[in-house]
């Protein structure tokens, strides 16, 4: 019960043109104030639960975005921030992006937009809540 | 026996207290920043999420060594409130310290180390000033019990203003808030990620999370003697710092750890130093 | 003062038996034959010194009687003394070790001519519960770096084949030195201390110069000045008391109490040089050069001791006065100046030096304050400092052996590479600053001793002392994260730990074990040896009172139970190990971590040695300056101020 009421966030800025992971840094100002929710926002993959993907993840950095997931302590669940990290946006066809997240990491929540906008990305935070939750309860079955 | 209830007390109910305090402090710092903050209780929601993290550490060094680091916290409190040495509280505070530290150098990770260091700096920084607010304690009262100087009535703050002034500048360092949250820092603006605990996870997060909750029930004991001829207004005493420790969190930006450094060494020397140094030729005890 | 045969058949034992054992080393051929004679002197030693202990009641002895030929062996002895000073400096050309030798040898012919006759002497040896303490110190940890030095010096002499293997010479040094050590706790004649003192500098000139490098003959001659000019003060003192009071002996002389302040400033010089104190270090640090058990032996447990141990001796006469003053500000600005300069030191033997530096400085501080509060303190510090120095020295020496380096930079990964020394080594750095053990309990008390001081002068005392300990904890905390980091793969490099003999063995897990002993029995200890000393002195006691007592015993328990159970517990659970957080990116076992297109950059982690703040030659330059100047007031003082 309390992962749902604490849930901190990784934010990666997956090659995205910064336009989402302002949108995600907006959702903690004052306006829509995330830590209503407990949402913080570590940098750190070890103390997170969500880790937030913009952009549509190059060859580059894809590497990274599997060490980081593996960094992370179960239970994760990992959002799509952005059209980007989606589905790969207007790059998808392109040869230097791997064309969206979950071509490298299982995606659990995909929230479009481009920019995608505080609003959504929230509701997909709360959405994540429910799977992270769901996540729990099967690995506590299992053990 | 009369040592032991206090010691307990603060054993058991530090945690509560401290984590009610830390929520107190996120809910004032967002309504500062024109935000809602999170839930009282959000503090206990944390730990107990990470108390149900599954376990992802760097090697087997850690976990015990934060283990330890709560026990000796926990430790120093209760020899505070029981009645110790508040000199021997402090060198215990120390090696409660010590044990975040040595975990925190365990682990290869670059943040990690300079987040250690710093941690280093930071004690270095502070320890003079807290010895000298004990030994001026002792000069201007006689004691060096919590029990003892609760229960009497001399007006500590009179005689020990540069002292408190003093310490109040240290307990920033040690409540790690700007400008002085040079190893591990509770808000977003990391530059060395979450430098002392950057590789600490899960369970052993949990455990210094708890830890910080003894340590700052242990420093507002340490303020709170000083106005504890008359209870209401050391308890508001406490308040009214930790209150401004918030302000001064939120007004500041971090500052380089040599600054920090060369003024917590020359503020101590002339405040809690020239305190101590009046107190002596005075006529003190 | 009674005589009681059994002490005094003990304590002739222990002031014989160590120089035959080295006189039969010195003859002794093949390797076999001298690790026997090593072995049993060092039980012999260990065993006379603990049955001399336990033998002693509550009082002091004071042996009279006539031992014929005594005073004719120590003037042909001090003259043999004087006359080696003199053939290495002749040999290595040093004109001012040439005056001091000449010198200290004219005044010391002077006394035993003109001077000596004169005075009536009563009892040459005596032994109180202090001379007890020191002597268990002598005897217990001595032996143990004997016993070390043997699988020591194979390994320094297997990577050094070059140098000339004077091992024999080597070990006779050792046990001579432990003989001398004996003579100066157990000398109720001055002039026979002077001797005895003498014969330490001598051996400490000989060993520091062991290796016959030019490094190691500077640093010798440069211990053999400082201490030389320390030995003037001493005979000095003497012509000073047997001309002016007609005194040449310990308890006479304390008898006489602050009328004899200015024989007892001169011996307190001497007692600084020899506890090298600022301004007189740098002989201290230059001693590193040596051989490690000359370094756990002479200069961390043992020879430096003699020095504070004079210093203790002298404040019942010195306290109170300009003279005390001087030397308790000598003390805590030794302490604190020390402490400072080691945070930006890399050199680990040096950074033990100036710990050790340091620690002196804080019981010479308690012996210039002076009262039962302060001279307690001082006492347990000499036991405490000495078991647990001695151990680092130990483990470091082991460590130098294996991976030839003294930076502390290279102490990286200890507890992978070599576990149960790194084990030790974190015992050790623990006895220097971790609370309960007895550096900070002495540390604490040591702060509340000087608050008890009306003036404000224990106010600065005070100041001093808690700037000293946050740097003190600084750079103790650096090199003891250093040796728990872990960086490679368990597993690498084990192996050199198996090279490590049972001497070494032996000795460092007996330090070790000691450390505790001492530690969890401080009660005892200051009971037995420590109380009744206080009391025979100034009528009264120092201590912690029995809560402080519980308190030390329970979190003793405690540190070293919580740590390990937690240890082994948590390796029974199941967890899953994790990489390291560089930024996501790829970090293999050595450090390398994946960088941008494709490269692999190697992590350095350093330590921060703060050099802009801790500037050392200038913190060095002005402690000197201002410590210097205190000696100088403190001499003046004694002239001026006699009654």
């Amino acid at each position: 019960m309390s992962l749902k009421r604490s849930p901190w966030l990784l934010h990666y800025d997956g090659s995205s043109c910064n336009g989402c992971d302002i949108e995600v840094l907006a959702c903690l100002t004052p306006v829509y104030d995330a830590e209503r929710f407990g949402v913080i926002n570590t940098g750190n993959p070890r103390h997170a639960d969500l880790l937030l993907l913009t952009g549509s993840i190059n060859h580059q950095n894809e590497e990274v975005v599997r060490n980081l997931y593996a960094q992370m302590p179960e239970p994760k669940v990992v959002l799509a921030v952005g059209i980007c990290a989606t589905s790969g946006g207007v790059f998808a066809d392109c040869y230097n992006v791997k064309g969206g997240a979950d071509k490298v990491v299982p995606v659990d929540v995909y929230i479009p937009g481009c920019a995608a906008r505080p609003e959504a990305i929230i509701d997909g935070i709360v959405r994540a809540l429910g799977v992270l939750e769901a996540k729990r309860a099967a690995a506590e079955k299992t053990t | 026996m009369e040592k032991l209830m206090p010691a307990l007390a603060y054993a058991l109910l530090a945690p509560l207290a401290g984590g009610l305090l830390a929520g107190v402090d996120r809910i004032i710092s967002a309504r500062m920043q024109r935000r809602v903050g999170p839930p009282l209780l959000q503090p206990f929601y944390d730990v107990a999420k990470l108390f149900s993290k599954g376990d992802v550490e760097v090697n087997g060094l850690q976990y015990p060594l934060a283990l330890c680091h709560l026990v000796f916290m926990a430790l120093a409190g209760a020899l505070f409130f029981g009645g110790g040495d508040i000199l021997l509280v402090i060198f215990v505070f120390t090696v409660a310290a010590l044990f975040l530290v040595a975990a925190a150098f365990s682990s290869a990770s670059p943040y990690s180390f300079v987040g250690a260091e710093r941690e280093l700096i930071i004690i270095l920084a502070a320890e003079p000033a807290l010895i000298i607010a004990a030994a001026a304690i002792y000069k201007a009262a006689g004691s060096l019990s919590f029990l003892t100087l609760a229960a009497s009535d001399t007006p500590l703050i009179v005689k020990l203003p540069g002292v408190f002034l003093c310490l109040f500048y240290v307990l920033t360092m040690k409540l790690r808030k700007s400008p002085f949250d040079l190893s591990y820092s509770h808000h977003a603006h990391q530059e060395i990620v979450k430098g002392i605990t950057t590789d600490l996870g899960g369970r052993t997060l949990a455990l210094i999370e708890i830890t910080h909750w003894y340590e700052n029930i242990l420093l507002m004991g340490l303020v709170y003697l000083f106005f504890a001829f008359s209870v209401p207004l050391g308890l508001a005493a406490v308040a009214v710092t930790y209150f401004l420790e918030v302000l001064t969190d939120n007004t500041n930006a971090r500052v380089r750890w040599q600054l920090a450094l060369s003024s917590t060494w020359l503020i101590t020397l002339l405040l809690a130093g020239g305190n101590l140094l009046a107190l002596y030729a005075l006529g003190g005890n | 003062m009674h005589t009681d045969t059994t002490v005094a058949y003990l304590l002739t034992f222990l002031l014989c038996a160590p120089m035959l054992f080295a006189l039969a080393l010195l003859a002794a051929p093949g390797v076999r034959l001298r690790g026997l004679l090593v072995r049993v002197g060092a039980l012999a030693t260990g065993a006379g010194a603990i049955a001399f202990a336990a033998a002693g009641g509550a009082g002091a002895y004071y042996f009279h009687g006539e031992i014929h030929g005594l005073e004719t062996f120590f003037f042909a002895a001090s003259l043999a003394l004087a006359g080696v000073m003199l053939f290495y400096s002749v040999k290595y050309k040093r004109p001012l070790a040439i005056a001091l030798v000449l010198a200290q040898a004219a005044l010391t012919l002077y006394f035993d001519l003109a001077c000596a006759p004169g005075v009536a002497a009563e009892s040459a040896f005596y032994a109180d519960k202090f001379s007890m303490l020191m002597a268990l110190v002598i005897g217990i940890l001595g032996p143990l770096i004997c016993v070390y030095a043997l699988g020591y010096m194979r390994d320094f002499h297997r990577h050094y084949p070059r140098l000339p293997d004077r091992r024999n010479f080597f070990f006779f040094l050792l046990f001579a030195f432990l003989s001398a050590m004996f003579g100066i706790v157990f000398s109720n004649n001055l002039a026979h201390m002077l001797f005895f003192w003498e014969a330490t500098t001598v051996c400490s000139f000989l060993l520091i110069g062991h290796t016959r490098t030019k490094e190691a003959v500077n640093n010798a001659f440069r211990a053999l000045v400082i201490n030389v000019s320390g030995g003037l003060a001493f005979s000095l003192a003497l012509v000073w008391l047997a001309r002016y009071y007609g005194v040449i002996e310990l308890d006479k002389m304390l008898a006489l109490r602050s009328a004899a302040l200015v024989p007892a400033a001169l011996l307190c010089y001497a007692a600084l040089t020899k506890a090298a104190q600022f301004p007189f270090s740098s002989w201290l640090l230059g001693a590193m050069v040596a051989p490690t058990p000359t370094s756990a032996l002479l200069h961390s447990s043992t020879m430096v001791k003699a020095g504070v141990f004079l210093v203790l001796k002298m404040s019942p006469i010195i306290a109170g006065t300009a003279v005390g003053n001087a030397v308790a500000l000598i003390g805590a600005g030794t302490f604190l100046a020390a402490s400072l300069i080691n945070i930006s030191e890399p050199n680990v033997k040096k950074v033990l030096a100036y710990s050790t530096i340091a620690n002196l400085g804080l019981i010479v501080a308690c012996g210039g304050v002076g009262g039962p509060s302060a001279v307690w303190i001082g006492l347990v510090l000499i036991v405490f400092h000495a078991v647990s120095k001695s151990l680092l020295f130990l483990v470091v020496g082991t460590v130098e052996n294996r991976f030839y380096t003294k930076d502390m930079e290279n102490y990286d990964n200890l507890i992978v590479k070599m576990p149960v020394t790194a084990l030790l080594f974190v015992a050790g750095i623990a006895g220097m600053f971790i609370a309960p053990f007895g550096v900070v309990v002495s540390k604490w008390a040591a702060i509340e001793a000087f608050l008890s001081i009306p003036s404000v002068f224990g106010g600065v005392l005070v100041i001093m002392l808690a700037y000293g300990s946050g740097a003190t904890v600084f750079y103790w905390s650096k090199l003891l994260g250093k040796i728990l980091s872990m960086r490679d793969q368990p597993g690498v490099e084990k192996k050199r730990e198996a090279t490590i003999g049972n001497d070494e063995w032996t000795a460092e897990w007996s330090h070790a074990i000691l450390s505790l002993v001492v530690c969890g029995g401080l009660p005892l200890l200051s009971a037995w040896l420590v109380e009744p000393y206080l009391l025979a002195q100034y009528g009264a006691s120092g201590g912690l009172g029995a809560f402080n007592y519980g308190v030390i015993i329970i979190l003793l328990f405690l540190l070293i139970a919580l740590p390990a159970l937690a240890y082994v517990l948590h390796r029974r659970a199941s967890y899953r190990l994790s990489d390291t957080y560089v930024c996501g990116r790829q970090m293999d076992s050595h450090l390398l971590v994946g960088g941008a297109l494709g490269s692999w950059r190697e992590i350095t982690l350093k330590n921060y040695y703060l050099d802009d703040f801790f500037n050392s030659s200038a913190i060095l330059r002005y402690s000197n300056m201002v410590c210097g100047a205190a000696i100088v007031y403190m001499l003046a003082a004694g002239v001026l101020w006699r009654n």
